[in-house]
């Protein structure tokens, strides 16, 4: 009696997944393996329900299809990459470039580039590659849209209220570390330093996980990039010590120079297998 | 009536043939699109496409609006809330009926 009141909870647990999912591995499992449900549910009755739900998954994975295009082209990479690689480019600039009015002007540009970078790779994403290649697509911004964003921004607040206190203790020439790095002639970096640029790798390999929700499955040497994005800045950080302010432009130079060339494979792919339509009368 | 013979019986025919379908689907997951993104998608010849787009606006499903991108002609599509409705509707209908 129990095991048939278990195997009722089974059968309706897996059906709901079902449902929700569309994965309906599971019910078709648990029917074979049980010969109870096969007598009870002929194969003949629950195949027209698989098939149903499969069907009807199938029709709203068509209708998620038209997003793809949008992240699937690699400009979202490029964009963050290029972005990524101004930034750590204008930490050299206001170090490496001598003292003259263009240091400030070089600085500024990388800024500002920083800045258009992910807008502009965005725009060109949609009317320079997508538009001539699939055709006009403009997409509803619906709940579930809305709730990521405010999700996201939720997480990076907290992140930023979190790290904040962690960069000024890195950042102040008082900080203990600090004092032993000036006594002894060169910086070593404290369990928070190394506790940031670790952070920093995570955060990036997330976001890099994110762009390439979709098309890492066809494209398995993105994890290669996954790992390198996630596992190189702790490595630069012991190769090039200091606090997480001298550690964090080797660290983006690298992510950003990754990133950069991950979007433009994907770029070169996507431009491959779609050409130009040239535009005709409807 | 047996309720699952009712179910696919009462499944909407505008939406149910296969062309139509795969406009439906599509357009479902969009705000608007143009005639040459529904052409590539759905790999349907252009009168093929016309005479499903013609039949879907006549049961209300569909908004077809003409403008122009500069000098040439586009046409822009959008399923209507009774179209979001009815795909909603039928993706019901399909558990229900099998």
């Amino acid at each position: 009696m129990k095991n048939r009141i278990v195997l009722q909870f089974q059968l309706w647990r897996a059906a709901r997944r079902a449902v929700r999912s569309g994965q309906t591995d599971d019910l078709r499992k648990l029917v074979e393996e049980n010969p109870e449900l096969k007598e009870r549910l002929p194969v003949g009755r629950i195949e027209p329900v698989v098939k149903g739900i499969e069907e009807s998954r199938r029709l709203l994975q068509i209708s998620q299809r038209p997003r793809q295009y949008a992240v699937t082209n690699g400009m979202g990479e490029i964009g963050w990459g290029t972005a990524m690689l101004c930034f750590a480019l204008s930490s050299y600039a206001s170090t490496i470039l001598p003292a003259s009015p263009w240091r400030g002007r070089v600085g500024m540009f990388f800024f500002v580039s920083v800045c258009l970078a992910m807008p502009f790779c965005l725009w060109a994403s949609k009317r320079l590659v997508v538009q001539p290649r699939i055709g006009y697509v403009a997409f509803r911004r619906d709940k579930t849209w809305w709730l990521g964003m405010v999700v996201a921004a939720g997480i990076s607040i907290a992140l930023s209220f979190w790290l904040i206190p962690e960069m000024i203790h890195a950042a102040s020439p008082s900080a203990p570390h600090a004092v032993a790095a000036a006594a002894a002639g060169h910086a070593e970096p404290s369990r928070g330093d190394r506790l940031l640029i670790a952070g920093n790798g995570l955060m990036g390999a997330i976001l890099y996980l994110m762009f390439n929700a979709v098309s890492i499955r066809e494209h398995r040497w993105k994890w290669l990039c996954f790992i390198l994005i996630l596992a190189m800045p702790p490595v630069i950080g012991h190769l090039h010590p200091g606090n997480f302010f001298e550690m964090s432009p080797p660290a983006t130079l690298f992510q950003g120079s990754v990133y950069l060339l991950s979007g433009a494979i994907t770029l070169v792919w996507f431009l491959r297998l779609h050409h130009l339509i040239a535009p005709a009368a409807e | 009536m047996n309720e699952q013979l009712r179910a696919i019986s009462e499944l909407d025919r505008v939406i149910h043939e296969p062309g139509r379908l795969m406009i439906v689907a599509l357009l479902a997951g969009v705000k608007e699109c143009d005639f040459q993104f529904l052409l590539t998608e759905t790999k349907l010849n252009k009168g093929n496409l016309s005479s499903h787009l013609a039949k879907l606006e006549a049961a209300g499903y569909v908004e077809i609006e003409k403008t122009y991108r500069g000098k040439l002609p586009m046409t822009l599509l959008r399923l209507t809330r009774a179209g979001h409705k009815a795909f909603e509707d039928y993706r019901k209908g399909l558990l229900a009926a099998f």
